[in-house]
């Protein structure tokens, strides 16, 4: 056997070998958000001062609220293990009233903001829907997560008109305005 | 610098075939274990990636995200998210969003048998068809309800140890206290719905006493709708308390609770990979003490020891590329699509090109690693001490 045709015969069994390895990805999701495209919050949503006359219980607020009452309320942001939703401008709120897992002494809980020791009857009375909409009532394609400090646990007052509220406990508000404590 | 003729090496191997063939054996045992670690590791991450549907979102319970099997939700849920989500596929009108309940039940051939082997039932509508194309009667009719009838995975017979002909079309299989007519076969290949067993949603809820779902499993249209509006939903009826994932991101969180496992198994092929570089680190010292001389030789010749290096690691290459070749025919001969049981079903070794590359590699990698410090050693000494060698 020449040397050319020994070099030639182990080289094309390499490449043989190595040949087909799968270059593709598997499937990415088709939905995940595109940020770039993601409009930002307008500022005057989130309000520099605390707006006076914020009902102090949500609970007492949804069982007299009916869909196009303005509201202004106190609550803390929370009631879910993720409170907010990527790619929309919404999140859930709880009654301040509720008392979060890190409040309870020797709770070792790591998202203390979904009140999991709550029972899921008891949370749903407890809780609303916070939504920052466009001109056709759609929430607006961005997170709000951290944005201007809210985050789990942060006390806020919302202000805005019911758009949804029914006997299965669902409240939701289209927020015209957030003040967000320090 | 002039190098030994090719030939040279090639012909060296003859000149002790017990050697040569010790080498080989050793080269493809460890080449074999590596194929089969790597075709165990890319067999489950495939089976878990295959098992999502790029389009297909997961409604589970909150707090239930990383297992269907443990999620509660309010049966109620899918006729809502169908009523009012938009952005969902639909065919002629039906919505592709599927109700789904999974238990994990003990399963056995015989009402008389003791105990099984737990496998996933799960309880589904006809939408169940929409959202999972890649699932295929390939035998008889879907269950009817009421019935008691299944309809079982191409890999249920390897998940349940059994031949295949006790799950064949027209057997009985027990679970929960009942028997189960086996009225159809479907074909989910790659998935982890291979191996399950699929009946009809309001048989399984009766028989394991449940009025909930597990999980609603829904496809979007990817021109009108995206995960953001399902999570958006899901935020805004707190009252059916879901939580929304991509059916991908369900599945790639299953996919990180198996990976200590996939470590431990590539842990031990390394470590007994290692073990076959020192039994090759031996063989190579005992077959280059007794060429000191040849070598010696050489250098007088006028071959420079960095020619000498280059003509070993070339007669170990051949060696260990022979004996990592025949691991690899092997390996694929024997290992590809061989069933492996785990807790989510059951799913194929999977010997592709990257498997193959890499036995090969680590074969390679084991001659050249195994003649590096004989080869230093020897080739270090003085000529005149290697020629009285």
């Amino acid at each position: 056997m020449s040397h050319s045709t020994v070099k030639i015969l182990c080289t094309a069994l390499l490449v043989t070998a190595l040949s087909g390895c799968p270059g593709g990805d598997a499937a990415a999701p088709a939905s995940a958000p595109d940020a770039a495209a993601e409009p930002a919050i307008p500022d005057a949503l989130y309000l520099a001062a605390r707006p006076e006359g914020a009902a102090p219980s949500l609970v007492a607020l949804k069982g007299t609220s009916k869909v196009g009452d303005s509201v202004v309320f106190e609550a803390r942001v929370g009631g879910r293990k993720d409170p907010f939703v990527e790619g929309r401008a919404i999140f859930v709120v709880a009654d301040t009233g509720l008392k979060s897992c890190a409040e309870t002494e020797g709770d070792g809980c790591k998202t203390p903001w979904d009140y999991c020791c709550e029972t899921p009857e008891d949370l749903l009375k407890n809780v609303a829907t916070i939504r920052f909409v466009d001109a056709a009532g759609a929430p607006l394609k961005a997170s709000v997560k951290d944005h201007k400090g809210l985050s789990g646990l942060k006390q806020v007052v919302v202000r805005g008109k019911v758009s949804e509220a029914d006997e299965s406990g669902n409240f939701v508000v289209d927020a015209d305005g957030v003040w967000i404590s320090d | 610098m002039k190098l030994l003729p090719f030939e040279y090496a090639v012909r060296n191997l003859g000149r002790n075939p017990l050697r040569t063939a010790l080498s080989v054996g050793g080269a493809s045992l460890v080449a074999f274990l590596v194929l089969g670690a790597a075709a165990f590791v890319t067999g489950m991450r495939q089976s878990l990636a295959v098992s999502a549907s790029p389009d297909n979102v997961i409604l589970l319970g909150t707090g239930s995200e990383e297992s269907i099997e443990r999620s509660q939700l309010a049966f109620r849920s899918a006729a809502v998210v169908a009523a009012s989500l938009r952005g969902i596929r639909r065919r002629l009108g039906v919505p592709y969003v599927s109700p789904e309940v999974h238990v994990a039940l003990s399963v056995t051939r015989t009402a008389s048998e003791q105990s099984g082997r737990l496998t996933v039932i799960r309880g589904v509508t006809s939408a169940a068809f929409l959202v999972h194309p890649a699932l295929e009667i390939v035998q008889g009719r879907v269950p009817v309800q009421g019935q008691n009838e299944v309809l079982v995975g191409e890999r249920l017979a390897d998940k349940l140890g059994l031949p295949p002909e006790d799950v064949a079309v027209g057997r009985t299989l027990h679970f929960d206290g009942q028997p189960w007519t086996v009225v159809g076969r479907f074909s989910a290949p790659g998935t982890v719905m291979n191996a399950e067993i699929w009946t009809a949603l309001t048989d399984l809820q009766v028989v394991t006493q449940r009025d909930t779902l597990s999980c609603v499993i829904l496809t979007l249209d990817p021109a009108q709708g995206e995960l953001a509006d399902v999570q958006a939903f899901a935020a805004q009826r707190l009252d059916l308390e879901l939580t929304a994932l991509a059916e991908a991101e369900y599945y790639a969180g299953l996919d990180a609770f198996y990976r200590p496992v996939r470590i431990l198994i590539m842990l031990t092929a390394g470590l007994i990979a290692l073990g076959g570089v020192l039994g090759g680190l031996n063989i190579a010292h005992a077959a280059f003490a007794s060429r000191a001389r040849e070598l010696g030789t050489l250098q007088v010749l006028g071959y420079l020891r960095g020619a000498i290096l280059v003509s070993l690691i070339q007669e170990s290459l051949i060696g260990h590329a022979a004996g990592a070749l025949v691991a690899c025919g092997l390996g694929y001969a024997l290992l590809d699509g061989l069933s492996v049981r785990f807790s989510m079903g059951a799913f194929g070794l999977v010997v592709d090109g990257a498997v193959v590359a890499t036995a090969l590699g680590a074969g390679l990698l084991l001659g050249v690693v195994g003649t590096l410090p004989p080869a230093f050693r020897l080739l270090s000494a003085e000529i005149p001490e290697s020629l009285r060698a």
